[in-house]
C-alpha cells in the first residue's frame, strides 16, 4: 500500500530589503525539471584512433558528439609520463558511446548533470550510471523491488568496515521524483531460514548520491539495507518487509537577485543570506553570500546545506544573455557568520544551455574568464511530498 | 648550534647536482640480527640499515602505539636481499606495509601479512589481505551468485629498481580454481596510481577476479603487474655548513638553496626548490611524490633522520620551500641533527612487467 502524505515545508522568501535586485515567485517543479533533458545523440558514434592519448581521444570524442565531457583532474593527464592507447567506437547511443570510450581508455565516466559528463580513473571502467541503472526497465509508477543481497568476508588486514557486511540492495522506480534531501530505508521485518530476526544494522544509504541535498531522477534510485549478519551465516532470508521514504519536491521558491553590484538579503532553503556585491578578483568575478552572525546549527553546514549555491539549483547569467556556470570559490567561517564565494565561468560543461548544444572542448581549463554575471537565480523547494514506498519479498538467497 | 657549525667545518663539504642514469643492479643485501627486541626499538634498527624511516601508521594510533610497546622481534639476516629482510621483519612485526603519504618512512599498519612471496631477488610480495564480496542478484530471472575477490598485496622493491609507481590493480593471467571464472567485474586504472620515491619502495596492488560460486582456495594464479621504474634522475644536495650558513646548488632544470642565516632565518630545517623541472611534480599523483621519499634527510651519522619529513610550506616566485618537521609532534633541535638534504626527482622512467604467481592460498 502506498502512503502519500503532503507536507508544505514553508520555505518561503522573507522580504527583501532591496526589493528592486530580487524577484521571487513559485514554480511547480515538473517546468524546472523541462529546463534541461537528457542529451542524446544526433547521430551514431563511429571513431577509431591509434596510439592515442586520452586527452586527444576525449577531444575527438567531444568534437563528434559534442557533449561536455571533462577530466576530474586535466593536469594530471599532463604529468608524468605520457601513456596512449588505441580507441574503437562504434555505438548508436550516447550511454553506449560512453561506455565504450570508458573501457577504451581504462577510465570511469560519470554524470554530472544533464549534458556534462566528467571522467575519473577512480570509477569503474566504462559509464558508471549505465552500471548503476539496475532497474532501468521498471515500468509503471513508483515501486520498490529488491535487487541484490552483498556479503563481504575478510581475512587480514583493511580498512573496511565489518559492519557492511550485509547489505540489501533495492531500486526504486520513481521517475517523475524530484528527490531533496536523502532516502531513507526502513526495515519493518526480516526473518532468516532458521527463524532468527535480522535487525537493520545502520542507517540506509544510496549507492550513487552526492552531496547534493537536489536531485532529479530519471528512472531509478538505487538504495541499500543494512542487515546484523548473525553466526553463522543465514542461507535464506524467509521473509522481509520494509518502505522506501523519499521526499518529492512539488514546486520550487525561485528566487532572481539582479543588479549584483548591491547588497541584498534573502532567505534561502530556510538559510537567510546576505548577497553580494559581486566585485572581481583577479580573473574572476567573485559573489560573496553571507550567513548572520549565530549558532552554526541555525546558519546551516557551509559545505552541505548551502551546496545548492552552486549546484544544479543556481543559475547564473552574463551580460550576453549567456548562461554561466557557479562553482564554489571558497568559504570562510568566523564567529560573525559563514562567508561562501560563488565564481562564475562560461565554458559550459557544469550546465550547458538546453537550447544550445555544448560545443567546448573538453580539456579547456577551467578557469574564471572574467564575464560578468549580471542575474543569478536558485530554485529551492517550496512544497514538499513525503513518499513511502513498500517492499516485501520471500525467500531470498543470501551469497 | 656553534657546537655543530664548529664540528660541520672539520667535514668535507660535498655538494652534488648531477644526472644519473640507471644502470641494472643486483639486489641490495643487508645484515640484521634482532633478538626479541621491542618493535620499536626493532623499527630504528632496521631503518638503520635501510636507510628508509619505519614508523607506525597515525590511521591506528591507539594499536600502533600498542603494537611497538607490545610486539617483540626476532630476525636474523645475513647478507640477505634487502626486500625479503623487510617482508619478513613485516611478518615477525605482525603489521602490514601500508601506504599513506604521510611522511617520508614506511607506515605500518597492525596486522600480519597472510603470506610472504619472495617474486625474485629483487621484489617480495605480501599477501596482506583477501576481501570476498558475496553478491545475489534477485533482479528479472532466476536468482544466481556472484562472488567478487580482492587479494591485496604489498610488494618491496629493492633500491636497484627504483620504483616509482604502479596501477592499482594487476592483470589476472592464469587462475586456478575449483569453480568457473566469470566475467571480471571490475575494471582497473592503467594510470599510475601511487607514487614512491623512497630508497626502496613498497607499493600496493590488488588482484581481482569473479566467480559464481564461492572457493575457499586458490591453486594457482598468475598475474602481470605493470610498474613504473625511473631510469634517469637528477639528484641534488646540500650538506653540512650549507644548510646553517646558506648555500645553493644545481642547475636550470633543478635547485636547492637555503638563503644566507639572518635573524628571521630558521635555517637547518627548511631549504628552497626551484627550476623547470619542478613543473612536472606539482599533480597528482606525482605531487605526492614530495611526501614519499623525494627528499632525502640524513643525520650526522650518514643514515636518514627518524621521525621527520618535510612539507612543502609555500611557493615565493618560481621556489618552493619546505620546511622540516618531527612528524610525532615533538620538539626537537632539527638544526643540530640534520647533516645533508638531498632531493632526487626522476625524468625518465619505463614500464616493467611484474609477473606474480600465488599458489595454494585460502580465501575466507
Amino acid at each position: 500500500m502506498k502512503l502519500r502524505m503532503i507536507v508544505l515545508c514553508m520555505f518561503s522568501l522573507l522580504p527583501a530589503l532591496a526589493l528592486a535586485e530580487v524577484k521571487t515567485e513559485i514554480v511547480p517543479a515538473a517546468q524546472i525539471e523541462r529546463q534541461g533533458e537528457a542529451a542524446q545523440l544526433a547521430k551514431p558514434v563511429k571513431l577509431s584512433l591509434t596510439d592515442t592519448s586520452p586527452t586527444d581521444a576525449v577531444a575527438a570524442f567531444v568534437k563528434e558528439t559534442g557533449i561536455a565531457l571533462t577530466f576530474d583532474n586535466a593536469e594530471r593527464q599532463a604529468s608524468g609520463p605520457v601513456i596512449t592507447y588505441d580507441v574503437a567506437i562504434d555505438a548508436a547511443t550516447l550511454d553506449d558511446a560512453l561506455d565504450q570510450l570508458g573501457q577504451s581508455l581504462r577510465l570511469g565516466i560519470y554524470r554530472q548533470s544533464e549534458k556534462a559528463f566528467r571522467i575519473s580513473p577512480s570509477y569503474d571502467v566504462g559509464f558508471n550510471e549505465r552500471r548503476n541503472n539496475f532497474g532501468q526497465d521498471m515500468e509503471g509508477g513508483t515501486k520498490a523491488r529488491i535487487t541484490g543481497i552483498r556479503t563481504m568476508r575478510i581475512a587480514g588486514q583493511t580498512t573496511y568496515s565489518p559492519g557492511q557486511e550485509f547489505t540489501v540492495s533495492i531500486v526504486v522506480a520513481a521517475r517523475d521524483v524530484m528527490l531533496t534531501g536523502q532516502p531513507e530505508v526502513k526495515l519493518i521485518e526480516a526473518i532468516d531460514e532458521q527463524g532468527r530476526k535480522l535487525e537493520q544494522a545502520k542507517p540506509s544509504s544510496t549507492m550513487f548520491f552526492g552531496g547534493s541535498n537536489l536531485q532529479r531522477l530519471r528512472s531509478t534510485l538505487s538504495v541499500s539495507l543494512q542487515l546484523s549478519r548473525p553466526e553463522p551465516d543465514p542461507a535464506q532470508i524467509k521473509s522481509l518487509k520494509g518502505e522506501v521514504v523519499l521526499k518529492n519536491v512539488k514546486s520550487f521558491s525561485k528566487t532572481t537577485v539582479t543588479e549584483l553590484d548591491k547588497q541584498v538579503e534573502i532567505t534561502l532553503d530556510g538559510v537567510k543570506l546576505t548577497v553580494g556585491p559581486l566585485a572581481k578578483s583577479g580573473d574572476a568575478w567573485r559573489l560573496p553570500v553571507k550567513t548572520p552572525p549565530g549558532k552554526p546549527e541555525a546558519r546551516g553546514n557551509m559545505y552541505q546545506r548551502l551546496n545548492f549555491l552552486f549546484n544544479e539549483s543556481a543559475q547564473a547569467t552574463g551580460e550576453a544573455g549567456e548562461p554561466l556556470r557557479i562553482n564554489s570559490g571558497g568559504s570562510r567561517t568566523s564567529p560573525e557568520g559563514d562567508e561562501m564565494f560563488l565564481q562564475f565561468f562560461s565554458d559550459g560543461s557544469n550546465r550547458p544551455a538546453s537550447t544550445q548544444p555544448a560545443t567546448q572542448p573538453a580539456t579547456r581549463p577551467a578557469r574564471p574568464d572574467g564575464i560578468k554575471p549580471v542575474k543569478v537565480t536558485w530554485s529551492v523547494p517550496n512544497e514538499v511530498e513525503v513518499i513511502s514506498i513498500p517492499f516485501e519479498a520471500a525467500n531470498l538467497i543470501v551469497p | 648550534m656553534i657546537s655543530r657549525i664548529l664540528s660541520v667545518a672539520l667535514l668535507t663539504i660535498v655538494s652534488i647536482a648531477s644526472a644519473q642514469t640507471t644502470q641494472p643492479a643486483g639486489p641490495t643485501r643487508i645484515s640484521i640480527d634482532l633478538n626479541d627486541v621491542p618493535l620499536a626499538e626493532a623499527m630504528k634498527k632496521i631503518s638503520a640499515e635501510t636507510g628508509v624511516a619505519f614508523q607506525m601508521s597515525s590511521s591506528s594510533p591507539r594499536s600502533g602505539a600498542q603494537a611497538a610497546k607490545d610486539i617483540r622481534v626476532t630476525l636474523k639476516a645475513d647478507n640477505q636481499p634487502l626486500s625479503r629482510v623487510v617482508a619478513d621483519f613485516l611478518v615477525q612485526a605482525k603489521c602490514s606495509a601500508a601506504l599513506y603519504r604521510e611522511y617520508g618512512g614506511l607506515a605500518l599498519s597492525p596486522g600480519a601479512p597472510l603470506s610472504v612471496i619472495p617474486l625474485n631477488d629483487n621484489i617480495t610480495l605480501l599477501v596482506q589481505s583477501v576481501v570476498v564480496e558475496g553478491y545475489a542478484n534477485l533482479g528479472r530471472g532466476e536468482p544466481t551468485k556472484q562472488y567478487n575477490y580482492t587479494i591485496q598485496c604489498a610488494a618491496i622493491f629493492d633500491p636497484s629498481m627504483r620504483a616509482l609507481g604502479a596501477s592499482q590493480s594487476a592483470n589476472i593471467t592464469e587462475l586456478n580454481i575449483a569453480a568457473p571464472r566469470s566475467r571480471n567485474q571490475y575494471g582497473s586504472s592503467s594510470q599510475i596510481d601511487q607514487v614512491d620515491g623512497r630508497r626502496f619502495a613498497v607499493l600496493l596492488t590488488s588482484l581481482r577476479f569473479g566467480t559464481a560460486e564461492r572457493v575457499t582456495n586458490i591453486e594457482k594464479l598468475v598475474a602481470s603487474w605493470r610498474v613504473l621504474c625511473a631510469t634517469e634522475d637528477v639528484k641534488v644536495a646540500l650538506e653540512a655548513a650549507d644548510l646553517i650558513n646558506g648555500g645553493e646548488n644545481g642547475d636550470e632544470r633543478l635547485t636547492i638553496s637555503v638563503p644566507p642565516a639572518g635573524n628571521d632565518q630558521r635555517n637547518g630545517v627548511q631549504f628552497s626548490l626551484r627550476g623547470s623541472l619542478l613543473e612536472r611534480f606539482k599533480n597528482s599523483p606525482w605531487e605526492s611524490i614530495w611526501g614519499t621519499g623525494a627528499v632525502r634527510i640524513d643525520g650526522i651519522d650518514g643514515g636518514p633522520l627518524e621521525g621527520v619529513n618535510a612539507n612543502p610550506q609555500g611557493i615565493r616566485g618560481k621556489d618552493i620551500t619546505f620546511r622540516i618537521f618531527d612528524n610525532r609532534g615533538g620538539q626537537r633541535n632539527l638544526a643540530e641533527e640534520i647533516d645533508r638534504i638531498q632531493v632526487v626527482l626522476p625524468t625518465k622512467a619505463r614500464y616493467i612487467e611484474v609477473p606474480i604467481v600465488l599458489t595454494d592460498l585460502k580465501m575466507p
